[in-house]
């Protein structure tokens, strides 16, 4: 494996992590495989949502097929959803401990002003799944809001899914990779043929103030990350030399160059609060191994027969 | 449209014998991008590409021409890779969270 | 002045709109028609007394009549009503009509108060409806939506509104060149009694008058000497002494002379021998009075003339004469009959006053006939003296005007007036198709004739009509809506006017002779298009009447015009005319100061104060000629008298949603006020009270981003239609191309384009006159899982036969299980009934996917006992093939929906809900919505809504700096990386946020397939229409195509064996059609030969042959 990569091994620092987010570089693989893993954060890493919705009472203002969509959306935390099987492998006829968990929201507003329905009022209907709520830990999520003498009583189950099959399963609010720049100062020539002026101009151009001006009056990289690619620095080079943009085409002689190392990529991923972010990385890895070795098993017996 | 389910692996293979069109059911760009890129590496793969042909069908193709070895043979140890990639990383992944 | 008293200035558009304009027009028109119309209707000559022709004695008279509030009378209890309660049940919202009437009853006189005479439809928001002047919490109890535009009415649960309607002015000379070339001048007369048009023509070089009455043309000059002019040189003062004018009347008077008319009673005998229908024999008149009445009374009807005084129509001839005189010489002086000045609106009000006069006349008339019958018999002594009151037929008031209102017919004997499409149901499809529809304006024009002049934007309707908002198609140019700030005026009584007139110099023209009153310095003053006097000081009496009126002591909606070139100074106090409100400037300064503004903002003044005040003056179209306007404070010059309130008025509601509307293409923002419409949003705050056929509506409507001063002013930010979407612009997939869209899963499944179509059935249980009625039965018990289709489709009942609310039905379910009486006319016994006498006539539930049940309702009303109303609810996710748009008339059909993760994103993570192809602006040029995205997402960053108002609006430098500021480039470009490979996309890409509205035309209402299927009865073709599962059409022009490649056969079978293939029977001896071989002509079996032949043609057989032509088939064999 290494020798594909001819001198850097593939390596993962992490270099920050909150309850929220988590934000690690990745080096040593191509844009393929990072954006691989990416996909898989968002759309294959599977958690328990709200899926089945049986409507018992609904007096209130939103109808029936409203509220399940809500309820469906609302994340609940999945850390042990490896204990769960996905619906269509589980044995069981409808669903049974296994492969679903029952919430019942049952309120009835009787003293009149305007009640909030939120994700606190969900109860489990068994203590096993309990470990499947809700993750309003930063607060409660609205559902509905009911008015005198309005109810709802509905019992619900959360299955298990990947965020392929419907949004709500995705346990990311975003999950997000970006390439680490990599800028070329052409000294010499920013010396012999800019004046201290001209190069405080193309210093200024620069929306996120990645350059600055040193003592010396010479440029100098101080916030790399967070270049944004927009080329300005390099347009306004060439412009002060040849008054003319279109001689950015000439890319070998560039006063200031531009570009993205291609093996280094800094990953940000912020979870939905179904899954701690650590856990959704670590199980992209996995999946992403399970799914190339549901491939490999294949394979044998094709050879065989060949 | 669960993903496991129903995955199959078909394989077209052309005279040369060197030649071959892998069709993944229930796969995508994931899969298909990486071990393209993987193949590619390869000194002995002379063609790779891949596609997903509808947007609508959960079908992707790989064409992979080789100069020497079978092309099952060549997928198989690409995909050997793009696993031990994967575990060096968990694994570095795991050490470090602890 | 500096800018900032500018855009505060603005301030007084809201207080303008929430006195006057938008809806205002109709409410306002609909009080004065019930408060003050109404009693003159009653109170004329012609209507107030009904006499009897048998009896001398004999009077009724109205003294008085009065509207009450809105009530309906059920089994004898009046209670009052909410038009949300009149929609619910079908009810009609009407008011009670009281008279007060003084009659003879056998010898005595009574009076009575109080007597009611009918029910009036009431508009919602006049002064006696329930809903006007309350505040929102109020409205709220009585389940009315505050933001609701009201002005419409409601017959029988259904909404109705009464459009404007624009025609020409009455009572205006129009001259104009007709199809032979020859100058005409036309006047319309219409006064409260007759209607007419005369018609002064000039045919070579001499000129005459005609008239519907006269069956031939008039030269000039005798209608002038019957009018009492009987000297030439007298006809010549009266026109004009100058050359031009002696010379065209010359030939003119010579015809006088070669038909031997001299004198006042030679031409009057002229004229009467010329009358048509006339009914001199009858009613035992010469001629020559015959022809005095018909020209005092029906030429020029409007001037008035008593005692056959005649000085003002000849005046007025002469007027006539002049203008066709010199029409002939300059054709520059021909009247543009487009423009806005000589057009005037007629509201509702005015409309429902023609009905009910003629309805009240058609009342009295049938009083009358009563009468006679009752005193043209011979009396009998017993009994009780006639009571006039039982004669009274109530239903005819009310039935006439919910009947007129309801089809949109107004068919008026008296003033021989067929309109058809005078109302429209209101079309709820959002907020603001609703307002659009209250502001629009229909056309009298046919809409098949081809003449552009019409249908071209005036450059008179600049600020009262939007030059944006008008329908693409054949209504194109026909069909405008009113602008914001532009107000109709109503009515007011002329002798204020014309006494204040006098008093200020205006001398009587009859004082003058005609060489006198063309004399220069001299200027003719008219009222309403009618001659009062001459002036020999025009700008005084001008500046004196603007000075008044502006002062208060003339209503401000009367008009002073100076028309230069034709010495002429016209005064309009009319109704129908368009005004706008603008500031006065005085001396280059305005007389609108910070302070005022300020009062306004606390509430201490309203906009009538500045009007009251002389700060703020209404202009109509003809008094704008004498204006002259600046757009903005920097424009304001020495001769300046007027500034503009705020430039972005010109256009209407609807086109105020565009948000930088001056930087599009205009084509595109006439589409945009087409699709505004059709955008599905929140319609009010009621929504899910209403019963609607169907509704269309968004589940989570957002309020724009970047919005417009009109949105904010009219309430659409409360009340918005479409998402905020977050787009890309760049080609993707290949399945954008043609404007296609590509939508993010992800995004629609968390809610984005959903939504609800809500729809409702009708049922009810009907009585019969012979008492039966329908029933409702009990369901049948489904035992088991898998029941036939028969039993199947009563799952969702319940017990009582009505389908339980919640439950989910498809197509064919019952909804109410109905039985309805076999036997309807008979009288029957009710207690022999059986089950055999009702037969099942179940409604059953209509739509293509399976909905939920959400609401029952069920209620009485006078008509109908029991009626029963079901309302689904269905939700749509956005699909291929639903169409979207952007509010700058790009329109687009979903193409395709892909994965979040294959979406291009960028570094903090974000990704498009939809993506949309650059292809679309090169050839539109809807630079407004490159700058709406710009300005969008510098708002997001700042946390603000940004404003895109016409001629005004965010900077984009401004909003360029914002995105700077946040680490984003100034062109709102952004570098995204492609989802499926990870890689950066090579160009930047042009993302942000924009409104997108979700329009009303879904795949799912529209998708229809057939292979085999219903074939109408009658032709035994293939049905028409996807609700009756019919076949598409394979129409002349598309035969023409199959005929151009010469594709005989294909021919044949789409047009006869896939539709009406029929094989007939015919006898080959005689030709005609027989039946399973018998020819009943030849009455014999032999020869008859099977044909092939498409059923509509043997139907054209048997048509033909039911009117006795025989179509004789002569066969061969081939």
């Amino acid at each position: 494996m290494s020798e594909v990569y001819r001198g850097r091994a593939p390596n993962i620092e992490i270099n920050k992590i909150t309850r929220e987010k988590i934000k690690f570089t990745l080096s040593g693989v191509d844009s393929s495989v990072a954006n691989s893993l990416r996909r898989v954060m968002i759309a294959e890493v599977p958690t328990m949502a709200i899926d089945v919705v049986h409507i018992h009472t609904n007096t209130s203002s939103l109808h029936d097929e409203f509220i399940a969509h809500r309820l469906g959306l609302i994340p609940l935390i999945s850390e042990n959803q490896d204990n769960y099987d996905f619906p269509r492998d589980c044995k069981c006829t409808g669903h049974c401990e296994h492969c679903a968990v029952q919430f019942r929201l049952k309120v009835k507003n009787q003293e009149g002003g305007v009640l909030d329905v939120t994700s606190r009022d969900l109860r489990h209907l068994s203590q096993q799944g309990n470990d499947v709520r809700p993750a309003d830990s930063d607060g409660p999520i609205l559902i509905l809001k009911l008015r005198k003498n309005q109810e709802i009583d509905i019992t619900c189950n959360a299955r298990k899914g990947i965020g392929k099959e419907h949004a709500k399963w995705s346990p990311v609010a975003t999950a997000v990779f970006k390439y680490t720049p990599d800028i070329y100062l052409n000294q010499q020539r920013l010396e012999s043929q800019f004046t201290a002026e001209e190069r405080k101009e193309i210093v200024n151009s620069c929306p996120v103030g990645v350059y600055k001006l040193n003592e010396e009056s010479n440029i100098e990289v101080v916030k790399l990350n967070k270049c944004m690619f927009c080329e300005e620095c390099m347009r306004k080079g060439e412009m002060i030399i040849t008054r003319s943009a279109s001689a950015l085409l000439n890319v070998h002689d560039n006063v200031v160059r531009v570009s993205q190392l291609k093996d280094r990529f800094i990953f940000k991923v912020e979870s939905s609060g179904a899954l701690k972010p650590e856990s959704i990385v670590s199980k992209a890895f996995t999946i992403l191994t399970k799914k190339l070795d549901d491939i490999k098993q294949l394979i044998p017996p094709l050879i065989n027969t060949r | 449209m669960e993903s496991s389910d129903n995955k199959k692996f078909s394989v077209a293979e052309d005279e040369t014998g060197k030649g071959c069109t892998f069709a993944f059911t229930g796969e995508g760009h994931t899969i298909g991008n990486a071990l393209r890129y993987l193949l590619i590496k390869n000194q002995d793969v002379e063609f790779c590409g891949y596609s997903v042909p509808h947007p609508a069908e959960p079908v992707m193709n790989i064409r992979l021409q080789t100069y020497k070895n079978p092309p099952l043979e060549t997928l198989e140890a690409s995909l050997n890779q793009l696993t031990s990639v994967c575990d060096l990383l968990l694994s570095k992944l795991d050490s470090k969270n602890i | 002045m500096s800018q900032n008293s500018h855009q505060e200035q603005n301030l007084l558009i809201p207080a303008f709109l929430q006195l006057r304009g938008l809806v205002k027009q109709h409410i306002d028109s609909y009080d004065y028609f019930l408060t003050t119309d109404i009693k003159q209707i009653v109170s004329s000559p012609s209507n107030c007394c009904v006499l009897s022709d048998y009896n001398p004695d004999f009077y009724l008279k109205y003294k008085d009549i009065r509207v009450l509030m809105p009530s309906i009378e059920e089994d004898a209890v009046i209670s009052s009503i909410t038009p949300h309660e009149c929609r619910l049940r079908d009810l009609t919202y009407a008011a009670p009509i009281e008279v007060d009437i003084e009659y003879i009853k056998g010898n005595k006189i009574i009076c009575r108060s109080g007597l009611e005479i009918g029910m009036m439809p009431i508009m919602l928001g006049c002064c006696n409806c329930v809903l006007r002047n309350k505040s929102e919490e109020e409205l709220a109890k009585m389940l009315e939506c505050p933001y609701d535009p009201r002005g419409y009415f409601i017959i029988k649960g259904v909404e109705k509104v009464i459009l404007i309607q624009e025609q020409a002015s009455k009572n205006r000379i129009i001259v104009e060149i007709d199809s032979k070339n020859n100058v005409v001048a036309q006047v319309t007369s219409s006064t409260h009694e007759k209607k007419s048009r005369t018609v002064v023509q000039s045919k070579g070089s001499k000129i005459y008058m005609k008239h519907n009455t006269l069956s031939e043309d008039i030269p000039i000059a005798i209608v002038f000497k019957a009018l009492g002019v009987q000297a030439d040189q007298e006809i010549f003062q009266l026109v004009g002494t100058q050359k031009q004018y002696i010379d065209a009347l010359g030939m003119s008077l010579q015809e006088c002379s070669i038909l031997n008319i001299l004198t006042e009673k030679q031409a009057l005998r002229f004229i009467g021998s010329k009358i048509k229908n006339s009914k001199a024999a009858k009613t035992g008149r010469t001629k020559i009075e015959e022809a005095r009445d018909v020209l005092a009374t029906v030429v020029l009807s409007h001037v008035p003339c008593e005692n056959y005084d005649f000085r003002a129509k000849i005046r007025y001839l002469g007027i006539m004469v002049r203008k066709v005189i010199d029409a002939m010489n300059d054709p520059k002086k021909v009247d543009d009959r487009d423009y806005y000045g000589n057009k005037r609106l007629e509201l509702a009000g005015q409309l429902v006053g023609l009905l009910f006069e003629d309805l009240f006349k058609r009342f009295n008339s049938d009083i009358k006939k009563h009468v006679d019958k009752i005193f043209s018999k011979p009396k009998s002594s017993k009994g009780e003296p006639f009571d006039v009151i039982t004669a009274m037929n109530k239903k005819m008031i009310t039935e006439g005007l919910n009947n007129a209102i309801s089809t949109g017919n107004w068919s008026l004997k008296r003033f021989k007036m067929e309109r058809a499409g005078v109302t429209e149901v209101l079309s709820r499809l959002s907020y603001m198709s609703a307002l659009g529809m209250m502001t629009r304006i229909n056309s009298q024009f046919e809409k098949t004739r081809k003449i552009s002049g019409p249908r071209s934007l005036q450059g008179s309707q600049f600020g009262m009509i939007c030059p944006s908002d008008t329908p693409e198609g054949e209504s194109c140019g026909l069909v405008k809506t009113l602008a914001l700030t532009t107000h109709i005026t109503i009515d007011q009584p002329e002798e204020q006017i014309s006494k204040l007139a006098f008093s200020l110099g205006v001398e009587d023209a009859s004082l003058f002779s005609g060489d006198e009153l063309y004399s220069p310095g001299v200027f003719r003053v008219f009222l309403n298009g009618q001659p009062l006097g001459v002036h020999r000081d025009a700008d005084f009496l001008i500046n004196s009447l603007r000075e008044i009126r502006r002062k208060g002591k003339i209503s401000e909606f009367v008009s002073v015009v100076k028309v230069e070139e034709e010495q002429q100074i016209h005064i309009a106090c009319d109704g129908g005319r368009l005004t706008r409100p603008f500031i006065i400037i005085e001396k280059c300064k305005s007389k609108v100061e910070p302070k005022h503004i300020k009062e306004l903002t606390l509430g201490l003044r309203n906009f009538d104060d500045f009007v009251n005040e002389g700060l703020v003056e209404y202009l109509d179209v003809n008094e704008e000629n004498n204006a002259v306007i600046a757009m903005r404070h920097e424009n304001i010059s020495e001769d300046t008298t007027h500034l503009e309130i705020d430039p972005f008025t010109i256009l209407g509601c609807v086109a105020g949603l565009i948000p930088y509307p001056h930087h599009n293409q205009s084509p595109r923002n006439t589409y945009q006020c087409a699709m505004g419409k059709q955008a599905l949003g929140i319609i009010g705050y009621n929504q899910f009270l209403r019963v609607d056929t169907v509704l269309y509506l968004l589940a989570y409507s957002q309020t724009p981003m970047v919005r417009t001063k009109t949105i904010e002013i009219v309430n659409y930010d409360k009340l918005p239609a479409g998402h905020n979407a977050s787009v890309a612009v760049m080609s993707y997939s290949g399945y954008d191309i043609e404007d296609a869209i590509i939508l993010n899963k992800a995004s629609s499944e968390r809610g984005f384009g959903r939504s609800l179509i809500v729809k409702r059935q009708n049922s009810d249980l009907r009585r019969y006159n012979n008492g039966l009625s329908d029933r409702l039965v009990m369901p049948p018990v489904i035992h088991g899982d898998n029941p036939p289709p028969s039993i199947k489709k009563f799952h969702a009942l319940d017990k009582g036969g009505i389908v339980a609310v919640g439950s989910i039905v498809q197509t064919g379910d019952v909804l109410v299980n109905k039985e309805t009486p076999v036997n309807k006319v008979d009288d029957i016994e009710m207690s022999k009934l059986t089950d055999n006498d009702f037969k099942p006539s179940f409604t059953c539930f209509k739509g293509p996917n399976p909905t939920q049940v959400n609401r029952l309702f069920i209620a009485c009303n006078p008509e109908e006992p029991f009626l029963i109303k079901t309302v689904t609810i269905e939700t749509r996710p956005p699909e291929l093939g639903d169409k979207f748009s952007s509010r700058h008339g790009q329109k687009g059909v979903v193409g395709l929906i892909v994965q979040q993760e294959d979406m291009p994103f960028n570094e903090q993570g974000w990704c498009p809900d939809m993506i949309m192809n650059p292809h679309g602006f090169p050839s539109r040029m809807t630079v407004g919505k490159l700058i709406e995205l710009v300005a969008g997402k510098s708002g997001v960053f700042q946390g603000k809504f940004k404003y895109g108002t016409a001629f005004a609006g965010d900077k984009v430098i401004d909003c360029g700096e914002i995105l700077v500021k946040n680490g984003f480039n100034y062109t709102g470009k952004d570098v995204l990386m492609c989802g499926t490979s990870g890689e950066l996309v090579g160009a930047y890409i042009f993302s942000g946020p924009l409104y997108y509205q979700k329009l009303k035309h879904m795949v799912a209402d529209k998708m229809h397939a057939r292979a085999i299927g219903p074939k109408t009865a009658l032709t035994r073709q293939p049905t028409e229409g996807r609700a009756r599962e019919g076949g598409l059409r394979l129409g002349e022009m598309e035969r023409d195509c199959l005929i151009g490649y010469g594709a005989a056969s294909l021919i044949q079978e789409r047009l006869m064996y896939s539709s009406d293939v029929f094989i007939a029977s015919v006898c080959e001896s005689c030709g005609n059609l027989g039946y399973e071989q018998w020819c009943q002509f030849c009455k014999s079996r032999l020869n008859i030969v099977k044909v092939k032949m498409p059923y509509a043609c043997k139907l054209l057989f048997q048509e033909l042959q039911a009117m006795n032509i025989r179509p004789k088939l002569n066969l061969s064999s081939s």
